[in-house]
């Protein structure tokens, strides 16, 4: 399969584009794989890409119950990030921030990579001096911050509601190089990706159970057979707990909730993404000129993929709140995922006690930002049978030990992170 | 040195005149100004006082007795002389009984005429139609995000509304919003 | 939206009430080791299917009860008062 770019394009131009081939392949599944990645969504399939691209280990079969895209890389609201408090998400979070800016280059996909801004919006002096130390631990671990005063961020985005009688905007903390790219292109981009490398992307193919022989796990039953490998990596955040458990472990981690929304398409509003200091919202403007945008969990377990009404109406007040005119748009499409919530709200990249079982999950709502450093380092997890250094913390043991990484410091309830 | 009189939670909002649609039947709005005393306990007992059960009120001419939560009540009497009415209860009270005077944290709202079902309607989530809340019945819920515990007095009907005194102007803003397609009317304090 | 059923006040809106997670954790004695300390804290079952979970009839009568709800479907089986004895559903 051939590069894409310009030149090609012009030349299916020519030929009535009957020269494409489909960008990946459907095989059918072998008897055995050096590494099975349980689940084709965006983590998984990174997860693939980098465990051959990185260290070279291409007899990898990622396993997908449904269609690749089809879940939460699908369901987001497509923001990337780095703009963390703590050390251990700095590294982390910054490595997948740096991926993403290289990342159309090193897949030669277009995934739309848009590196507008975010602004976190504060309303009052103790949310300014709390994103100044944001921001500042931020710069000292070499991520770019800046705080900004009212004015600058009328300049960035005029329509917000400035004056509000009870959050009046007084600046925000803006990360430049955050942004937004295109869900389901990571996902195309990544499987092409992965599939050119000689991964095994296998579509329709549930596991239904993980084979041990006694503390090692030796493989993994499907719906379309069983499939052996010395390693098995589960990506299938959302469900986890249930992957998890078909090899006895249990997991930190409940699953929750969360919508989205997109309004109908409007003209350009909005060039940058904003999120709310007052409540939990997020918003940014699609391409395609709809509003994109979420607020907080539904707030009790659940593995529905619909939300419901309540939280609806919170989600909506809040951006009413934030920008006066969402109250003369329309809702277009509403819709929601189920996302694996941890006690710390910080997500698992590491082994577990069954040997040669990894784990890649707990992602909260902040999946998609990760999915090329979670790859990235879950590749290396695997393929080394240690964590590398930006996910050392992304730990089981964080919990018994008490060394969570409990960003929002809301406790061990998960609902609440 | 007489005490200076209270100022009512409601603000000017509540200032006597007519509002809203004209014509029609208006719905009657007024404060009660009262004396508030919850009664708690899990043997709870006042000499005198019949306590109601779970939704219910025991509603005479000049108290009222509403059941709020498992072993807890309100009771509420016309405004008189500043802590009396809690004294006087703990003093009939039992041994197993906690007696609060809250006349100062909760305001009372009173809303009556053929149309105060509709305007409650709008932001409750309660079903207040008589088949299923009559006179005598009582419910906590809350409208516009705001607490308020809704005491069915008659069938005209007439519902006399415990809120939190800090959102007593809050609350009149929605009440006032509501009511405005059927017109209301506001009364001068009882 | 849920519908819960509230022993003391009938049936009345999820908006009244907060969500407290998984009810059938027990939390250990006192001089319980610090692994059973962690199962009670962290681990969860979660199960995809019929969840024992409290709730708080927080804008109402203020009493914590105990749900049966399904995970999926969102259908609640039971609700019960919080010294009531429910058996941990088997999903």
């Amino acid at each position: 399969m051939s590069n894409y770019s310009a030149f090609r394009l012009f030349v299916e131009g020519l030929r009535n584009q009957t020269g494409w081939t489909r960008a990946w392949r459907d095989p059918e599944p072998k008897p055995s794989y050096d590494v099975i990645i349980i689940g084709g969504g965006g983590h998984g399939l990174a997860s693939a890409y980098y465990l051959a691209r990185v260290h070279g280990i291409t007899n990898v079969a990622v396993l997908e119950r449904g269609q690749i895209g089809l879940g939460n890389v699908g369901r987001n609201t497509t923001i990337v990030r780095s703009n963390y408090l703590f050390p251990e998400n700095h590294l982390f979070y910054e490595k997948s921030l740096q991926l993403w800016e290289g990342l159309e280059q090193d897949l030669n996909f277009n995934v739309m990579m848009s590196q507008r801004g975010v602004i976190n919006l504060y309303h009052s002096d103790s949310q300014r001096d709390a994103y100044a130390r944001r921001g500042n631990a931020m710069r000292l671990s070499g991520i770019d911050a800046e705080l900004i005063d009212r004015d600058q961020v009328r300049a960035l985005a005029p329509i917000l509601d400035f004056d509000n009688a009870r959050f009046p905007i007084q600046g925000g903390l803006l990360q430049k190089r955050g942004g937004t790219a295109r869900h389901d292109a990571v996902a195309w981009g990544l499987a092409r990706g992965a599939d050119r490398l000689g991964v095994d992307i296998i579509q329709n193919c549930e596991v239904t159970g993980i084979r041990r022989d006694g503390d090692r796990v030796v493989g993994v039953e499907t719906t379309r057979g069983y499939i052996a490998a010395p390693k098995v990596g589960i990506a299938v955040a959302g469900h986890s707990s249930q992957v998890a458990a078909m090899a006895g472990v249990r997991l930190p981690i409940e699953t929750h909730l969360l919508q989205a929304f997109v309004s109908e398409a409007v003209k350009p509003v909005l060039d940058c993404v904003v999120t709310f200091g007052a409540g939990h919202f997020y918003v940014s403007q699609s391409d395609k000129g709809g509003l994109v945008f979420g607020g907080g969990l539904d707030g009790y377990n659940s593995f529905a993929q619909r939300g419901t009404l309540p939280e609806a109406e919170h989600v909506l007040a809040e951006g009413v709140a934030m920008i006066p005119l969402f109250s003369r748009l329309r809702v277009l499409r509403q819709w929601a995922g189920v996302m694996d919530m941890t006690f710390d709200g910080t997500p698992l990249i590491c082994k577990t006690p069954v040997k040669g079982l990894y784990v890649n999950g707990g992602w909260c709502y902040g999946g998609f930002k990760a999915i090329p450093g979670s790859g990235w380092c879950f590749a290396h997890t695997v393929a080394k049978d240690e964590p590398h250094q930006f996910n050392a913390a992304m730990t089981i043991e964080r919990f018994r030990d008490g060394a969570v990484v409990d960003e929002k410091g809301a406790g061990p309830f998960p609902w609440l992170h | 040195m007489s005490a200076p009189e209270r100022l009512s939670p409601f603000g000017p909002g509540l200032t006597p005149g007519r509002d809203g649609a004209a014509g029609g039947t208006p719905v009657i709005l007024s404060e009660r100004r009262v004396d508030i005393v919850q009664v708690m306990g899990a043997e709870a007992a006042v000499a005198g006082l019949a306590l109601p059960k779970p939704g219910r009120a025991e509603i005479s001419s000049d108290a009222m007795i509403v059941w709020i939560q498992p072993s807890a009540w309100l009771v509420i009497r016309p405004r008189g002389v500043e802590g009396a009415l809690a004294k006087s209860l703990a003093g009939a009270a039992g041994t197993k009984t906690a007696v609060v005077d809250q006349s100062h944290g909760r305001a009372v709202l009173r809303l009556s005429g053929a149309h105060a079902r509709d305007v409650l309607a709008k932001g409750c989530r309660i079903d207040l139609h008589p088949r299923a809340f009559s006179a005598g019945s009582a419910a906590t819920t809350t409208i516009d995000h705001i607490t308020v515990t809704i005491v069915q007095v008659d069938a005209t009907p007439t519902y006399d509304l415990v809120l939190p005194a800090n959102f007593a102007e809050a609350f009149l803003d929605w009440l006032g919003m509501s009511a405005t397609e059927f017109g209301y009317e506001i009364r001068p304090t009882a | 939206m849920l519908r819960i059923d509230c022993p003391w006040c009938g049936v009345r809106d999820e908006a009244e009430f907060k969500y407290g997670g998984d009810a059938t954790v027990k939390r250990p004695a006192a001089d319980g080791d610090a692994e059973s300390f962690y199962r009670y804290t962290y681990e969860r079952a979660n199960p995809k299917g019929w969840h024992l979970e409290w709730w708080h009839h927080a804008a109402g009568c203020r009493q914590w009860l105990k749900v049966v709800r399904h995970t999926v479907t969102h259908e609640i089986r039971t609700v019960a008062k919080a010294g009531d004895d429910v058996p941990a559903p088997s999903s």
